[in-house]
This record gives C-alpha cells, structure tokens and sequence, in this order.
C-alpha cells in the first residue's frame, strides 16, 4: 500500500503539488489524469524519488520512503516511461536481465524469468538476442516493461507509457497489459492524459488539476457522479459510451439461444461499445456464435448492465 | 552511375603517365638531372593501357580479382619499372639515383582512388602500400633516390621514426585521463565548463612554436638552477618541452570530445537506468560510460592525429623525430631528404586515421548509437 | 559611440596589436624588462614589417581557401549527388589530416623556398572548415523555405544565389573564422622554409635562444588570432 500525505512541490514559485492526499491500496491500478502540468507526472515521480518533494510524507508499504536508501526503494518499483529508455549496447536480455545481473543471480535462473517475462507479454523468444534499435516502438515498450517487472515488484509506476505509439498498437498493448495487470495484481500507478485508456486499465482515476486531485472515483461511478464542472468538462459528454468500452459481451452474462440464423460475426470478447454500435446498426436483435454456442444480443441487454454498474458503484 | 566520378578520376590520373615526367635520373644527390617519360621505355604503355582500361567496369568476377591484384600491384611496379631507365654516359650506380616523377605519385593515387570503389576498398589500399613497403624494406627499389637515402640513414630513420612515435604517443597517454576527467566533470558543473574550455580553447590561438620556444626557457633555467633535474632531463631542448607541449594541445580535442560524449546521452536512458535502482556508479560503468565511448574515441584519435603532426615541430628543439629529418633536408635542400621525413609522417597519420575511424564506427555500431544519428 | 562601445573587444585587441608592433622598444624597457635580453642579434626587419608579411600570407591563404571551398560546395549542392558530395567530403578531410608542417616540407621540391608552400599547405589545410560549414548552411535550410523557393520558379542557380546563399552565410562565417583563426597560427611554421611573418622571429628566438624574440613576435600572432576570432564573429549577423 502506498500512502501519500500532503504534498507539495514547488518548481521556483510555481506550485506542482499542493496538498495532494492520495491512497493506493494493494494490487489495485490507479490512472492519475488531468491537462498538462496538472502536476501527474510530478505526483508519480515522487513515489520513487525521481523527484524530491518540499513538504508531505510518502509512505510505502508503511515505511516512509525517506528512510530507505534510494536504490532498495527502486530496486522495489517497477518504472516505464515513454521513451522507454532501453539501453542500446545491450541486447533485450541484457537490458531485462541488468538488474538481476546486478542482483548477482544465477545464470540459469535469469535466464528462466526473461523467457518468463518475454512469454507473459507475447515476445517470441527469438527477440533475446535482438538490439532495441530492432525493434518497433511496441515492441520496445514490452520489453520495457518486462524489465520493470524483472525482480517482480510490488510496485509499477508507468509514465504515460504508450504514448508515443500509433493507435492500432497502442490499444493492442493496452489489452495485453490489462491482461498482465489481471493475473498479476500488482499495486499500478499510471499516468495518461487519454480518458480512454485510463477508464480502460484504472480501477479507480484520479482526476487532477492545477496540483490538486479534483476527484478520486472508480469509472463507472464518474458517470453519474461529477463533483466538478472540471469534471464535466474534461471527461466529456460522450463519457458513458467511453466505460462501455470497459467490457466484454461476456460480462453481459447471456443465456445461449436456439439455433437461429447468425447475423454478425462478433463473439463474447467484443467489447460492449462495439456491440451496442452493432446494435445501432441492425433493427433486429444481433445474433452471434461463440464456438458451439448461439447468443441473442439486445439494446436491453446493454443498458441494463451498465445500469446495474452504476448502482453497485454508487455503494 | 555509382563511383562514375572516382572512375573518372582515375583515368584521367593513370593518364598524366603519358604526358608527364615519370622521373629524373640524377648523377649524383646534388646535381639536378634528365628528365624521363613513358616513352623511355619500350612496352610500359602496355601496362599504362591496361591501367587504364581497369578504370571501366568489370561485370566478370574472375576478371574482377584480376583487376584488384593488378591494381594493388600496380605502384610497386610502376616504380620498379623507372628503375630501368639508364642513360648510356657512365655513372657510378652507387651515387646516381632516380627520384620519383609527378606522373608516377598521381597515377599511385589513381590507384588508391579506383581501389576505393571496390568492396572493402579501404582494406585493399592499405594491403597496396603495405606490398609496396615491405618490397622498399627489402630492397626491391635499389636506384631509388629515395632508397639510397634509406640505406644512408637507416639507423638514424628507425631511431628518429620511434622518437617520432614515442613523443606522439606518450603525449597523448598523459593528456587522456586528465582530458577526459575535465571532459566529464564539465558536464555536471557548467561554471566549471566555461573556464576549461576558455583555458583549453586559448592554447589553440597560440601557436605551437611559440609554445615550444616559451617553455624551453623556463625549463633551461630550471635545469641550470637544479642540476639533478637536469639529470632527470630537464632541459631546455629535447623531450620536455615538446612532451608538455603536445600533451597541453592534446587536452582541447579530448576534453572537448568528453564533454559531448557525455552530454549525448539519451535522458530517457538515463533515467531508466536511475529508477531501476542502479547506484551511480553502476549507471557510470554499465550505461553512461560505454555509451560515451564511441565518441571520446572520436576526440582521442583528432588528439592523436593532431599529435603526430606537431611532433614534425619538435624537431626545432631538439626533441628528435622525422622533423629533425625533415629540417635537415629543407637546411641542405635535398629533395629526396624531405621526401624521407615527410613520407613517413603523412603515411602515419593517414594510417592511424584510417585505423581509429574503423574503431570508432565499430564501436558505435556495438553500442548501438549509429542509428540514432540521421 | 555606441558602435565603439559594442565593439569594445575587437578595438580593444586592434589598439593591442598596433601599439605593441609599433612601439615594442618602449613595451621592451617599461613591462617586459624582467625578460633576460642578451641583445645579440641585430634586427633586420623590423615588427612592423613582419606583421604585414604575417596578415598578408593570411589574408591571401584564406581568400584562396574560400575560393575554392565555395566553388566545390557550390558545385555539390547544385549536383545533389550524393556521390560526388561523399568524395569531395572525403578528399577535404585527407586535406586536414595531413599534417601542416609536411606539407609545407613537400611543396618545397615543387615550390622551392619562400612563401609559396606556406600559401599552399594554408590554403588546402583551410578548406575543410569552409567547405563543411557552408556545406551544412546550405543543408539546413528549413523545408518551407525550400519549397516556397521551389514554388516560385526559380532555377536551382537562382535559388542558390538569392535564398540558400544569404541564410547560409552564418554558417560560411562560422567556416571562415575558423579557417582564417587556424591559419594565423600555423602560418609561424612558414619560417622553417623561408617564408615571411612573425615565424621568422619566433624561429631566430629559437635558435639562438632569445626568449624576447619569441615573446616579440608570439604576443602580436596570439592578439592577432583573437581579433579575427571576434571580427569575424560580429559579422555573422
């Protein structure tokens, strides 16, 4: 758990961070957004001491990160920022293996964890011997991450990390770190200035400006619950079509049909934003095949889901 | 349309074997001589044909090697071959010589200009020269003034080439660590930056004689006033003075180089490198400092080639190398002399550029900066 | 007045230069008279004359270098042959890594003695400097320009001369200043081989060892360097 008390930064006169209170509890993902200089990035950099703060107390796992030296507090964080910063005379093992190196680990058990990691996010093992200079801007970012994640933190803290990627890539990897992220569990912290990534990863956003964390809410609850006209105006009025995006067909929990003529070719993995937009587009129910199985999908269906949604987050 | 132009160039090169001197037959070291050409000879037009129809592309790979061995062979024969040239009035062949005509230096440079086309030319060129030495070293060119001059002074060549090398060399050695340190440390402390390079950047404005001249004095009358310095050889002339000398103008291109080097640096690498944990001296000796290294190389070999060619002035004071050669030549205007002392450093620092480029392109291929650089 | 004050380094280093060729002898008795004076030799030439020597070698050595540094930068920029950019790239850096003083030495057979040799290992050593730096001037023309100047209809001549020209002239300066700065002092060398300027008294300093002499003739070089640097700085406005 991460706790972070009042705190304030200051760049020469201009106030950061102002009194900022913040709790992330274990292996929950928290978004940090806002416009720029809202001071996110100032507020993640100060959780591993990339940047020195003027007045509050951070404390990590119950202990004040100022008592620790600062390399056992960041041999513990997990750090992936957009320009990756991979190091260009190693090759990707050697850049995800450094800190194991460094560690004084066993060959053979370093070797184990990269092809562990390299699997985890859908690297071919090929890739080992590779130059970052190699590979595609994706590509780069997972091994990124593969190397904060080498001495398995407890901590990840990432700095609008595809930022710089084009947007077919950039909401593959998104996928494929919510996958990470759900079997891994670990405490996330991350920052974006894009509201659809982060009500896509985020457990809960932290909606930040001019220093200050304007509103701290799960993404369904924003949809009803704005505090803020700031609020308002930066997640915008098509926000509730955003959460959609948040979920599958899967989670809709359908009841397999009888064999009816199939209409659409989507199945239980679309996402909900997609298949209401199929539900747009077609006046009858959209049927689809998930394997053997047959489903009918309504409008109904959608709103009272999300419905539903809204309420256990209102709780 | 690729390397039409160095084509092009090399023909019009091998051709001034047509029309130009090849070389000068001479009685003796003093006397100027006559003059000989290609037409002296009776089938060297052959080879000059040949020559130049090597300049046309060859699309056949056997007929490709062939071109190649001719081409690296090529100056060695050339220079055998004006060898033959006697005049029919008596000489005494251990006096007369033969001195290289224009012709002959411009056609051993089309040469390297039309091997610099192939694959791998640069390895090729240097193969040439170094056929063409060893064939010098073992005698081959026996009527070349330039051997004669060799043979003359060869204990005092080799004494005077490794003084030569020695000065260069221990220079630069003792101008790398405190370079590069100063070079470094600029990069954290910017105040410390403007004073070393406005010190470093003034010696640069001064020239190297007066340098020179300005040190021998205080160090002669160091070592009148404290003979057992003298014993150590502080002196006015000699070693000293051209040691510190070299070392001080060494420091500007290293330590300049340095502080690039550094400040190349990707942030992002860096910052990486800090968040994972690293201590600052794991980031030093595991990420910034071989990164950097590629181009310190860069300020190490304008140092070094730089060096070799101020070396040439040391002679002035007494410090040895090919300048003692070169000056005693210029005193006693003998060509051949001056040719034998300047030959020698323009090939070293031709070779060692050439050496410490390829070094430094591998290495930057190695750590993985070449491309970054558009 | 406001013109003298902002060009208060560059007048400050002229007036330098002149009071110390012209009046050296007062100089000589009043500051530099802790310096051990044998007054062996008599002089044969004066200060004054060798400084005119020194800036003519100089002057005419860096013209010679930005002719022709220009004509093949030139020439490579209008080809936009990448191969012929390459090879003249090429020969200009072989021309800065040969050494000064060896080429001086091997002019001689060719040049014989004097100044000639001077002026012609000046004038290949200072290409490079010129010839890169107008080079990359010209390369770095924003793209807009380019294509405004392409759109308009000028020949490639025309652009040369009228837009690439005048916005890469800082750099051509920057080029020059180096060029010029390089050659002030490696001009001394010129003495070894009978050619004029402030060499010939640094050399006879050193052979008889007159350290007056060397601190006679290397001060003048040294200011002489550090006006160039200054004036050819100003002027890249």
């Amino acid at each position: 758990m991460i706790k972070l008390s009042q705190i304030r930064k200051l760049y020469d006169t201009q106030e950061a961070l102002r009194n900022v209170d913040l709790q992330i509890e274990d292996g929950e993902c928290v978004v940090l957004i806002g416009p720029s200089g809202c001071g996110k990035s100032s507020l993640l950099k100060s959780i591993n001491r990339m940047i020195d703060i003027d007045a509050g107390t951070i404390t990590f796992f119950n202990q004040d990160i100022q008592s620790l030296p600062v390399e056992q507090l960041r041999r513990k964080i997990g750090y992936c920022i957009q320009g990756v910063g991979l190091f260009p005379h190693m090759n990707v093992k050697e850049n995800i293996a450094i800190l194991l190196r460094i560690l004084k680990w066993k060959e053979e058990d370093m070797d184990r964890r990269v092809d562990e990691l390299l699997v985890m996010s859908e690297l071919p093992l090929s890739y080992k011997t590779k130059k970052p200079h190699e590979l595609s801007g994706g590509e780069a970012q997972r091994v990124g991450v593969c190397r904060a994640l080498a001495t398995d933190p407890p901590v990840l803290l990432m700095d609008e990390p595809f930022g710089a990627l084009d947007p077919m890539t950039r909401e593959k990897i998104q996928i494929a770190f919510r996958d990470i992220q759900q079997k891994l569990h670990k405490t996330v912290v991350f920052v974006t200035h894009d509201i659809e990534e982060a009500i896509l990863l985020g457990d809960r956003i932290a909606l930040m400006n001019e220093g200050q964390i304007v509103q701290l809410s799960t993404p369904e609850a924003l949809i009803k619950d704005q505090k803020e006209n700031f609020t308002k105006s930066f997640i915008g009025q098509d926000y509730p079509l955003m959460v959609l995006k948040r979920y599958r067909v899967r989670d809709l929990g359908l009841k397999p049909h009888s064999n009816e003529t199939v209409t659409h070719a989507i199945d239980l993995n679309t996402n909900l934003k997609e298949a209401l937009a199929l539900c747009i587009k077609q006046s009858e129910p959209v049927v689809f095949k998930d394997g053997q199985e047959t489903y009918q999908l309504k409008y109904s269906d959608i709103f009272t889901f999300i419905r539903g949604m809204q309420d256990e987050a209102a709780h | 349309m690729k390397d039409g132009i160095r084509r092009g160039l090399s023909l019009i090169l091998f051709s001034t074997l047509l029309f130009l001197p090849m070389g000068f037959f001479k009685v003796n070291r003093v006397l100027n001589g006559s003059v000989f050409s290609l037409w002296d000879f009776d089938f060297v037009w052959f080879l000059v044909l040949c020559a130049m129809f090597s300049t046309f592309r060859v699309h056949n790979r056997f007929i490709s090697l062939i071109r190649t061995l001719f081409l690296m062979v090529l100056p060695s024969i050339l220079i055998y071959v004006s060898q033959g040239y006697l005049i029919t009035e008596s000489f005494d062949p251990n006096v007369a010589r033969i001195s290289l005509g224009p012709s002959i230096y411009l056609a051993i440079v089309g040469t390297w200009v039309l091997l610099s086309t192939e694959e791998k030319g640069t390895f090729k060129i240097v193969a040439s020269l170094l056929v063409l030495l060893a064939l010098f070293g073992f005698g081959a060119f026996p009527m070349l003034g330039f051997y004669k001059e060799y043979i003359n002074r060869q204990t005092t060549f080799f004494l005077e080439l490794q003084r030569h090398l020695s000065l260069a060399v221990s220079s630069l050695l003792f101008a790398l660590v405190p370079g590069i340190y100063l070079g470094y440390q600029s990069t954290r402390h910017p105040r410390l930056r403007e004073w070393i390079m406005g010190f470093v950047n003034g010696f640069q404005v001064a020239p190297t004689l007066s340098m020179l001249a300005l040190l021998m004095i205080p160090l002669a009358s160091l070592g009148q006033s404290f003979p057992f310095l003298r014993a150590w050889g502080v002196k006015g002339v000699g070693f000293l003075p051209a040691f510190i000398v070299l070392s001080l103008y060494a420091l500007l291109p290293i330590t300049s180089n340095t502080y690039t080097a550094f400040k190349q640096l990707d942030p992002a690498v860096m910052d990486s490198a800090k968040a994972l944990g690293l201590s600052s001296k794991q980031i030093f000796r595991k990420v910034s400092f071989p990164l950097a290294l590629p181009f310190i190389i860069t300020g190490i070999r304008i140092a070094f080639i730089q060096n070799i060619g101020n070396t040439i002035l040391a002679g002035l004071v007494g410090g040895g190398g090919m300048g003692s050669l070169i000056f005693l030549g210029l005193a006693q205007s003998a060509t051949d002399l001056i040719l034998f002392g300047s030959l020698p450093v323009v090939l070293m620092a031709l070779g060692f550029e050439v050496i410490l480029e390829f070094t430094e392109l591998r290495l930057k291929k190695k750590m993985g900066v070449l491309y970054d650089q558009a | 007045m406001k013109q003298l004050i902002k060009h208060r380094v560059s007048i400050t280093y002229a007036v330098l230069f002149l009071v110390w060729i012209f009046q050296f002898d007062w100089i000589k008795m009043n500051i530099l008279f802790f310096i051990n004076d044998q007054n062996r030799l008599v002089q044969r030439i004066t200060l004054v004359e060798l400084a005119v020597q020194h800036m003519q070698i100089v002057i005419l050595s860096s013209l010679i270098s930005v002719a022709i540094a220009l004509v093949l930068a030139f020439s490579v920029h209008l080809s936009q042959s990448k191969e012929y950019r390459d090879l003249i790239l090429q020969f200009s850096t072989i021309g800065e890594t040969l050494p000064t003083a060896a080429i001086i030495a091997l002019s001689v057979p060719i040049m014989g003695y004097g100044n000639g040799p001077l002026l012609l290992a000046l004038s290949i050593y200072g290409i490079l400097p010129i010839l890169r730096n107008t080079l990359e001037g010209l390369s770095n023309i924003p793209r807009s320009i380019h294509e405004a100047a392409l759109g308009l209809g000028l020949t490639s001549m025309e652009r040369l001369i009228k837009i690439e020209l005048p916005l890469a002239m800082p750099n051509i300066f920057t080029g020059i200043r180096i060029a010029t700065i390089i050659n002030v002092s490696a001009a001394t060398i010129g003495a070894t081989v009978g050619a004029g300027g402030f060499g010939v008294m640094i050399v006879s300093g050193i052979r008889t060892y007159e350290p007056l002499l060397v601190v006679q003739a290397s001060v003048p070089v040294i200011l002489l360097a550090l006006w160039f640097d200054r004036v050819l700085r100003v002027s890249s406005h």
